[in-house]
């Protein structure tokens, strides 16, 4: 009860920072006549050079040190002190910014435009957690990652989540990774940014509705555990894919499972896997079918939602600005709008030709076209491949860590009496040793 | 064998991850994936610093016209550069 007091003062102190940040200029913006609005900043203000190493070498060391704790020392208070102080680091004191989440943008614009270079220090930022993620898990969602410790901080009262709603919600961070990575690599925008529900905290000041949006999602992470992480985050859904096929990963137990079954309900992200029943042999059989069904099933669903994709290109295109720039001077030209923007009039201040804004506009609509086909067609292989893996059953016969789901936290080895006796054992061979 | 598993022995399967040993099929997969995406992350890195090179050798701006801390600021010619180096130089 005193944690969710807690927990509910902290929230109602970081509402309020953001709005008195929010209230106060430096130098008060000018009252513009025309009703513009000074847009929200889209990254902190510019810092000295040398803090781009700085915080390369923290992040290295934040993941090293994670990767240790979480696989050698197994505690999980040490896992959360570093969590705290990533969330911190990275969050408050960095403001967020450079994360590797929304690196992933950079890196999509990067390579659909041979003209962008990506900053190394962001690359670093987008890299080292992918090649911690293959070779430790997610030790990057475990403790560095501030996004994920600020809701790990509030989660007091876990509700678990059933299974077929946690993969129903899950799709929808794939669907924005595949929309993250079509507006980015168009050059629209960059909407991991632009909806992080939690920036308006870290630099206490940001659009109201972004605040709204991350207190929201803190209440959430009251009762179920970081749900940005695991229903939102694009960067999970490539942490999840990496995990799998990582060298080492989280083991609940250090040694052999008794089937004691105390750590069934440790997780808050329903990332334990128990041991399998036997398969009763008609069941094996209908499986079998199923299977050989959503195989048929795979192509079908790529293509639908690659259709689906390239057919919303009249609506995803109008995020770029050069097409809704066309469509504003169009209805302008048509008669169909009486009034006129800033934007058409500073584009006919330029004396730049219709004809060549509107053949700009159409071969910006082409490329969202073609990336439609791929997102929605990512969207698609991604559907198809969850029900296929749904109707896999892999046999097990202890209680196991989820590779793609487990973000390495540690509070299931707080349960294990494995766990406990090998600390007790060697608390005991050190105090012999003395 | 268990054909329900892979074809993954069950003493492996509960007991996977010694370094540098390959103990079934489905790890030799893991091993190969994880090491080819070591590679590509590798020859991303590598691209982005190439690109940026060749970039600053064609005369292109590599840091979205941000000029303080650009490595090649004192060689740029380009009109942010010109103007940095000039409210740098004063």
């Amino acid at each position: 009860m005193i944690r969710f007091a807690y927990i509910i003062i902290g929230i109602a102190v970081l509402l309020l920072s953001s709005g008195i940040a929010s209230g106060f200029e430096r130098f008060p913006p000018p009252d513009f006549e025309s009703g513009y609005v000074l847009p929200s900043p889209a990254t902190p203000n510019p810092r000295q050079d040398i803090y781009e190493y700085v915080d390369t070498i923290v992040l290295l060391t934040a993941l090293s040190l994670s990767s240790y704790l979480v696989l050698k020392k197994r505690r999980r208070r040490f896992i959360f002190v570093l969590s705290v102080l990533s969330l911190f680091y990275f969050g408050f004191w960095r403001e967020g910014c450079v994360c590797p989440i929304g690196a992933i943008q950079n890196v999509a614009l990067s390579v659909f435009d041979k003209d962008y270079a990506v900053p190394v220090a962001v690359m670093m930022f987008f890299l080292l957690p992918l090649v911690f993620t293959l070779f430790f898990g997610r030790t990057f969602c475990a403790a560095v990652c501030p996004l994920g410790g600020i809701q790990d901080v509030v989660l007091m009262r876990p509700v678990s989540v059933p299974q077929w709603l946690e993969s129903g919600l899950r799709l929808f961070a794939y669907v924005y990774l595949a929309a993250a990575v079509l507006f980015a690599a168009t050059g629209s925008a960059f909407i991991i940014c632009r909806y992080d529900p939690f920036i308006s905290f870290f630099r206490l000041s940001g659009n109201f509705n972004m605040l709204v949006l991350g207190v929201c999602f803190l209440f959430v992470g009251l009762f179920i555990g970081r749900p940005y992480c695991r229903f939102a985050c694009p960067y999970g859904v490539i942490l999840r894919q990496l995990s799998r096929i990582s060298k080492w990963r989280v083991t609940i137990t250090p040694d052999d499972c008794i089937k004691c079954r105390l750590c069934e309900d440790s997780c808050p992200f329903g990332a334990i896997k128990i041991p399998t029943e036997d398969w009763p042999a008609h069941d094996y059989n209908k499986s079998k079918r199923r299977l050989a069904f959503l195989i048929i099933l795979l192509p079908i669903l790529v293509l639908s939602f690659g259709w689906i994709g390239s057919i919303l290109r009249p609506v995803t295109s109008r995020v770029h600005a050069t097409v809704r720039l066309a469509d504003r001077i169009y209805l302008e030209e048509t008669g169909r709008a009486e009034d006129t923007t800033d934007a058409s009039d500073a584009f006919r201040a330029t004396g730049k030709d219709i004809k060549k804004l509107y053949a700009e506009a159409l071969a910006i609509q082409a490329r969202f076209g073609l990336g439609g086909w791929l997102s929605g067609g990512f969207v698609g292989l991604v559907i198809a491949l969850k029900l296929i893996g749904m109707s896999l059953r892999r046999q097990r016969t202890d209680y196991e860590a989820d590779r793609a789901g487990c973000m390495a936290c540690g509070r299931c080895f707080e349960y294990c009496p494995k766990e406990h006796s090998k600390r007790k054992q060697a608390k005991e061979t050190m105090g012999g040793s003395r | 064998m268990n054909r329900r598993s892979g074809g993954v022995p069950k003493r492996q399967r509960t007991r996977l991850g010694v370094p540098g040993q390959v103990q079934s099929r489905r790890q030799l997969l893991a091993v190969a994936l994880r090491y080819a995406t070591v590679g590509l992350f590798g020859a991303a890195g590598a691209s982005v610093i190439s690109r940026r090179r060749r970039l600053a050798r064609e005369g292109k701006c590599i840091n979205d016209g941000v000029c303080r801390g650009c490595e090649v600021l004192k060689t740029c010619s380009l009109p942010q550069a010109l103007s940095a180096k000039e409210i740098l130089t004063d």
